[in-house]
């Protein structure tokens, strides 16, 4: 039985490739996300052509992705966070895209690769941090300190304020990759199962079907959650609390 | 407003910060080169290096794809939809106020042609019964004419009796006094009237 972690296998393609002696040899998972770029790019800029009045479903559908990423940034950031919606909306478009292309069979899985969706949120941490401090100056040290907090407080209540906040990029990026390792995880066992029951393997089946249903609710959910704490913590920066 | 606008620039910051990781985790990834099979996958630190490299590129080309032309494109379809149906709005709302205008319009119209034609009416009515009211006196008048005939008739005809009666006395008198002797009554009278029959 091949083990249920197997997939997460990074396999290199091609020849090795190093740049400043660093290895970036090209590899599965690099290549789906070239594929969801160029997928995603295809299906924004070419279903959204010339007809103005009455949509067809495909450029419904990329208007309604358009539609949804303004409405959770203007809800949650405001009117300054607008600003920041081409970013918003590259980040939910990118990690939806690549969320779905992994519940394709033979799919690769980038957000399941810890280092990926590690590297997505502490870019947003970093960036937002200097956002934050380039608009607020000392004033952001403030934040660790919610106003109206009695001074004997502070010793404690600093520390753990500073942690929560360091901890932010820890938490973005392990939500988005348990969540995914742990379905593909279990689908993967189901899928095992239903090779070693043999005639017998039809009831893990129908549960393998509902699962595919419920991984791409995750999917969809986890880029949503992704997208709208990005968002908070960015609302966070402009405004302090 | 300097700030916002160096915000503004700094919203591709955090690309510049993913960047950035990619030259802190070569040095960690190379350092653990070749980790054991066991485990998942993912925390096999040697793969660590290009999967950031491939999503710096990919992302940046995303973003970029993204910013340039899926954005405004769909920005631009939705905001000409927008105006086209706020123009189409608009053209409703003043085919709607003209057409109260003209239905209003044509309501005054309705009511002075209305109150017009009562005028008319009123107009036409009340010279029908000053035209009536003037026949029924002109007819009275005919009456009273047509009385004050017939007794003027009458009185004629009683007059040229009483005419008949003088001139047969008249001439009995005049006989006597002329060739004094007395005629008959009825003699006289036969002869006069002969004569006055002759007259009229």
């Amino acid at each position: 039985m091949v083990s249920s972690i197997a997939q997460f296998q990074i396999k290199p393609i091609g020849a090795e490739l190093h740049l400043f002696g660093i290895d970036i040899s090209f590899n599965n998972s690099a290549l789906f996300m070239i594929i969801a770029t160029i997928l995603v790019s295809a299906f924004l800029t070419q279903s959204v052509k010339s007809s103005y009045t009455i949509p067809n479903r495909i450029q419904s559908l990329a208007e309604m992705t358009y539609e949804f990423t303004t409405k959770i940034v203007s809800e949650n950031v405001g009117i300054e966070g607008m600003a920041y919606f081409p970013l918003i909306f590259s980040l939910f478009m990118f990690i939806l895209a690549g969320n779905l292309l992994g519940i394709l069979p033979y799919a690769y899985t980038f957000t399941s690769q810890i280092i990926v969706t590690f590297a997505i949120s502490i870019a947003i941490f970093l960036g937002i941090t200097v956002i934050a401090i380039i608009k607020h100056g000392t004033k952001f040290f403030r934040f660790f300190l919610p106003s109206g907090t009695p001074v004997y407080m502070a010793p404690l209540l600093i520390p753990i304020e500073i942690l929560s906040y360091l901890s932010r990029p820890i938490s973005l990026s392990v939500r988005l990759f348990a969540n995914m390792v742990a379905g593909h995880t279990m689908m993967k066992v189901f899928g095992g199962f239903v090779i070693s029951l043999g005639a017998a393997g039809f009831v893990p089946l129908l549960f393998l079907v509902a699962l595919t249903a419920f991984e791409v609710l995750v999917a969809v959910l986890q880029a949503y959650v992704f997208t709208i704490i990005t968002c908070i913590y960015l609302s966070d920066a402009l405004y302090l609390h | 407003m300097i700030v916002s606008k160096i915000i503004y620039y700094l919203r591709n910051l955090w690309l510049v910060a993913l960047s950035g990781i990619a030259y802190k985790l070569p040095a960690w990834a190379a350092s653990k080169k070749q980790s054991d099979s066991s485990g998942l996958p993912q925390f096999d630190t040697s793969t660590y290096s290009s999967q950031i490299f491939w999503l710096i590129i990919s992302f940046l080309l995303f973003y970029f794809i993204m910013s340039t032309k899926a954005i405004p494109r769909i920005a631009f379809v939705l905001r000409e939809r927008q105006k086209r149906i706020e123009g189409d709005i608009n053209k409703a709302n003043s085919l709607r106020e003209e057409a109260d205008e003209i239905r209003i319009k044509y309501e005054r119209f309705l009511a002075e042609s209305r109150s017009q034609a009562n005028e008319i009416i009123c107009n036409s009515i009340n010279q029908i019964a000053n035209q009536r009211a003037h026949a029924k006196e002109a007819l009275k008048s005919s009456e009273k004419i047509k009385s004050a005939e017939a007794i003027i008739i009458e009185q004629k005809t009683k007059a040229l009796n009483s005419l008949d009666f003088v001139a047969c006395e008249a001439a009995a008198a005049a006989t006597r006094k002329l060739i004094g002797t007395q005629i008959s009554k009825s003699k006289v009278t036969k002869v006069v009237t002969a004569i006055m029959r002759k007259n009229t």
